[in-house]
C-alpha cells in the first residue's frame, strides 16, 4: 500500500513539474516574440520606431491619387471595423472627436494596437485625420460601433452638396 | 398594436397563485415570505392620502444645443460666449434677458421662447444648468488623468440617450429610472390593465421597469383593432378566436395579450371620452398634439383610477451638426408654444400643482462651431415646469466662463463642458416629489449615493417647495 502511494505521489509530482516547466517555457517564448507588424502588441519605444519605418496597412493608399475620396473613407471604416474586431470592447474607442478617435487608432487602446501611423502625412498638428482637401474628417457617433464619417469635399465646407459620406456616397445633409 | 398592459395583473396573479402553491412547499413559502416583506416595506414607504402627481419627460432627441437656449449675458461672460461660439453666437437682440436670483447674474433665453420666459417670470419654470451623465463626481484633472470612471459611450447618441433615461451610466441598462419608480409607486394606482407609465412615443428605456412597462398611446388616444369597435361581425369573430382555449403556448400568450390590449383600449377610450376634451388651443404640431393628449389623459385620471403617472414624449431632430441657428430658430419656438399651451391646459383642469414637466436630451453640444453647426458634447441645460417647482431661478452651476479651454472644458479645441450636476441629482428631485421615500431613492437611482446622501435631510437641488 505504501509503495503504491509513493509511486502515485512521484507520478503526480512528475506531471506537476513537467506542466510547470512547460508553462514557464511558454511564458518565456511569449515574451521573446517580437512585434511583426502594426497589429501586434508593442512597447512605446518600439511603436515609435515602427512609426518611422512603416505606415499602417489601412491607410497606405489613403488620400492618394490611386483611389477615390470614397475609398479614403472606406479605409477609415475598415480600420474601425478591425479595431472593434480585435479590441472587442467598443468603449475602448474614444469617440469624442476626430483627434480622440485617431489617438485610439494610433495605439491608445487596451492592447496597444496601432491602426494608423502617428506620422501619417494626413494627420495634422492636432492629431486630426484630414481628407485629401486638407479638412479634418467629421466623425458622427450614432452609437459606439456605428460611426458616420464625413469629408467636407473640395469646397472644404461640411454639409454642402460635395460632401463625401461613408461608405462613399456623396450626400447632402 | 402598441400596448403592454399585463404588467399589473401578472404580478398580482403570481402572488395569488404563489400563496396557494406555498402551502406545501418550504421553498415557495420562503419566497412568498420575502415577497411579502418586500411588498410590505414598499407599502410602508408609499405616500398616504389621495393626491395625484404626474411627471412628464420631454426628451429632446439628438442633443439640444442648449448653450443657445440659455446664454450668459454678464458682460465678460457674454464676450467669452461670443468668442467660443463664433458664427453660432446669438446677438443681444436674439435673446431675452432675465435675472437669476440664485447667482445674481443676468442670462438670456433664446428669443424664440417668450412663452417660457413668461413662465419663468411667474415662478413656474426653472432651469437646471450644466447637467449631464456622470458615474461619480468628476473633476477636469481626474478626467484628464483617467482616474475616474466615465459614462459608457460618452458622446454617442444611443448610449447617452440610454443613460439619461436609465440613470445608470456605468452599464448599459434597458431598465429606466421611471420604470423603477413605477415598480415602487404603481401600488398607489388601482388599475390592473393600464400602466401608470404612458408613452406618446412607443417603447422607451425611461419607463421600462422590472415589473411595470409603458402603455403606448398616440395623439388620438389608445390604439385598438380596426373595425372591432363598430363592426359587430368582426368583433364576434375576434372574440371567438380570443376566447378559444389554445394548447399551444404561443397561441395562448398571443391571445391573452390581445385580449388585455383590447380591454385596456376599451377602458382607456371610455375614460378619455368621459373626461371630455379641452378648450385650450394647442399648436397644430407633433409636440402640441401629443402634449394635448397627455393633459386629456391627466384629466381622465379619475376614471382610470390613477394617483401616480409618468408620461414620455420625444421631440426629435435636435442633432444640429449643420444649420443650428436656423433649425433652432424654428424648433425652440415650437417647444415654447407647445409647453405654454400644456401649462394653460393644466390650468384649465386645475392640475398645475400636480404635474411637473422636465426636459432631457442626449447631451450638450460643442461650444465651438464646426463651420455649420455644433457637435456632440456633454453637460447641457434643461428646464423644469410645474406648480411645485420653485421657479424663476437657475439651479445647478452655470459656468461663469465658457470660453474654449475653460476650467470645465474636456476638449480645449471644441468646448465640451464637464457636467457639474449629475442626472442622478436631477432625477432624485423628481422622484422625491413623486413620492419616493428617502429610503427607496437608491432603488430608483442606484448611482445616487455617489453624489447625494438620502439621509442628509435636504433635497439634492431644492427645486421643489417642501
Amino acid at each position: 500500500m505504501k509503495i503504491r502511494l509513493i509511486v502515485f505521489s512521484a507520478l503526480f509530482m512528475g506531471i506537476f513539474a513537467w506542466r510547470w516547466a512547460m508553462r514557464t517555457d511558454g511564458g518565456a517564448e511569449q515574451k521573446k516574440a517580437p512585434p511583426r507588424n502594426d497589429l501586434t502588441i508593442v512597447s512605446e519605444q518600439e511603436a515609435q520606431e515602427k512609426a518611422q519605418a512603416a505606415t499602417a496597412p489601412f491607410f497606405k493608399q489613403y488620400g492618394t491619387e490611386h483611389q477615390s475620396p470614397g475609398d479614403d473613407l472606406a479605409n477609415v471604416t475598415e480600420a474601425l471595423e478591425h479595431f472593434w474586431l480585435l479590441i472587442k470592447d467598443p468603449d475602448a474607442l474614444s469617440v469624442m472627436s476626430n483627434a480622440s478617435i485617431m489617438n485610439s487608432l494610433k495605439g491608445e487602446n487596451p492592447h496597444g494596437l496601432r491602426f494608423i501611423s502617428p506620422t501619417h502625412p494626413l494627420l495634422n498638428e492636432q492629431g486630426e485625420l484630414l481628407d485629401r482637401w486638407n479638412t479634418p474628417l467629421q466623425f458622427h457617433a450614432k452609437s459606439m460601433t456605428q460611426i458616420e464619417i464625413r469629408s467636407a469635399g473640395p469646397d472644404q465646407k461640411l454639409y454642402t452638396e460635395d460632401d463625401v459620406v461613408s461608405p462613399g456616397e456623396p450626400t447632402k445633409s | 398594436m402598441n400596448t403592454q398592459s399585463s404588467h399589473h395583473k401578472s404580478r398580482r396573479t403570481f402572488l395569488g397563485e404563489a400563496s396557494c402553491a406555498s402551502v406545501g412547499s418550504t421553498a415557495l413559502f420562503s419566497t412568498l415570505l420575502n415577497l411579502h416583506l418586500t411588498n410590505r416595506a414598499a407599502a410602508e414607504s408609499l405616500p398616504t392620502g389621495s393626491d395625484y402627481r404626474a411627471s412628464v419627460c420631454l426628451f429632446l432627441g439628438g442633443g439640444n444645443d442648449s448653450h443657445n437656449m440659455l446664454i450668459p449675458r454678464e458682460a465678460g461672460e457674454y464676450s467669452n460666449y461670443v468668442a467660443a461660439r463664433d458664427d453660432l453666437a446669438l446677438s443681444p437682440d436674439q435673446v431675452i434677458d432675465f435675472n437669476d436670483p440664485n447667482s445674481n447674474r443676468t442670462f438670456g433665453l433664446h428669443s424664440g421662447m417668450p412663452e417660457l420666459k413668461a413662465l419663468y417670470d411667474s415662478g413656474d419654470l426653472a432651469f437646471l444648468a450644466n447637467v449631464g451623465t456622470l458615474v461619480e463626481p468628476t473633476t477636469l484633472q481626474a478626467y484628464q488623468n483617467g482616474s475616474v470612471k466615465l459614462p459608457l459611450g460618452l458622446f454617442s447618441h444611443s448610449d447617452q440617450q440610454m443613460h439619461w433615461q436609465s440613470s445608470v451610466p456605468d452599464r448599459r441598462s434597458s431598465i429606466g429610472w421611471g420604470g423603477r419608480m413605477a415598480d415602487l409607486l404603481d401600488a398607489l394606482n388601482d388599475n390592473d390593465k393600464i400602466s401608470m407609465n404612458i408613452s406618446l412615443n412607443g417603447n422607451n428605456v425611461f419607463q421600462t421597469g422590472n415589473q411595470v412597462t409603458q402603455y403606448s398611446i398616440g395623439t388620438n388616444g389608445s390604439t385598438g383593432l380596426n373595425e372591432y369597435d363598430w363592426n359587430e361581425g368582426f368583433r364576434t369573430s375576434v372574440n371567438s378566436l380570443l376566447d378559444y382555449e389554445y394548447s399551444n403556448l404561443f397561441k395562448k400568450t398571443y391571445s391573452r395579450m390581445t385580449r388585455n390590449a383590447l380591454d385596456a383600449h376599451a377602458e382607456f377610450s371610455e375614460a378619455i371620452e368621459t373626461a371630455g376634451d379641452l378648450t385650450t388651443e394647442f399648436p397644430d404640431t407633433n409636440l402640441g398634439r401629443r402634449l394635448k393628449m397627455i393633459v386629456r389623459t391627466i384629466k381622465a385620471r379619475g376614471p382610470l383610477d390613477m394617483r401616480r403617472q409618468t408620461f414620455f414624449v420625444e421631440s426629435g431632430g435636435w442633432d444640429h451638426h449643420d444649420d443650428v441657428l436656423n433649425n433652432q430658430a424654428e424648433m425652440l419656438p415650437e417647444v415654447s408654444q407647445a409647453v405654454s399651451a400644456f401649462w394653460t391646459a393644466l390650468g384649465e383642469i386645475q392640475m398645475q400643482d400636480q404635474v411637473t414637466l422636465f426636459t432631457a436630451s442626449d447631451f450638450g453640444r460643442t461650444l465651438s462651431s464646426n463651420g455649420q453647426g455644433s457637435d456632440h458634447a456633454w453637460g447641457g441645460n434643461q428646464f423644469i415646469l410645474g406648480g411645485g417647482v420653485q421657479g424663476g431661478r437657475i439651479y445647478g452651476e452655470y459656468p461663469d466662463d465658457i470660453s474654449l479651454g475653460n476650467p470645465l472644458d474636456v476638449d480645449r479645441n471644441r468646448g465640451r463642458l464637464l457636467p457639474t450636476t449629475s442626472v442622478d441629482e436631477y432625477f432624485a428631485e423628481l422622484a422625491c416629489w413623486m413620492g419616493v421615500s428617502n429610503s427607496s431613492l437608491t432603488d430608483v437611482l442606484p448611482n445616487l449615493n455617489r453624489f447625494y446622501s438620502a439621509s442628509s435631510g435636504t433635497p439634492p437641488l431644492g427645486m421643489f417647495a417642501t
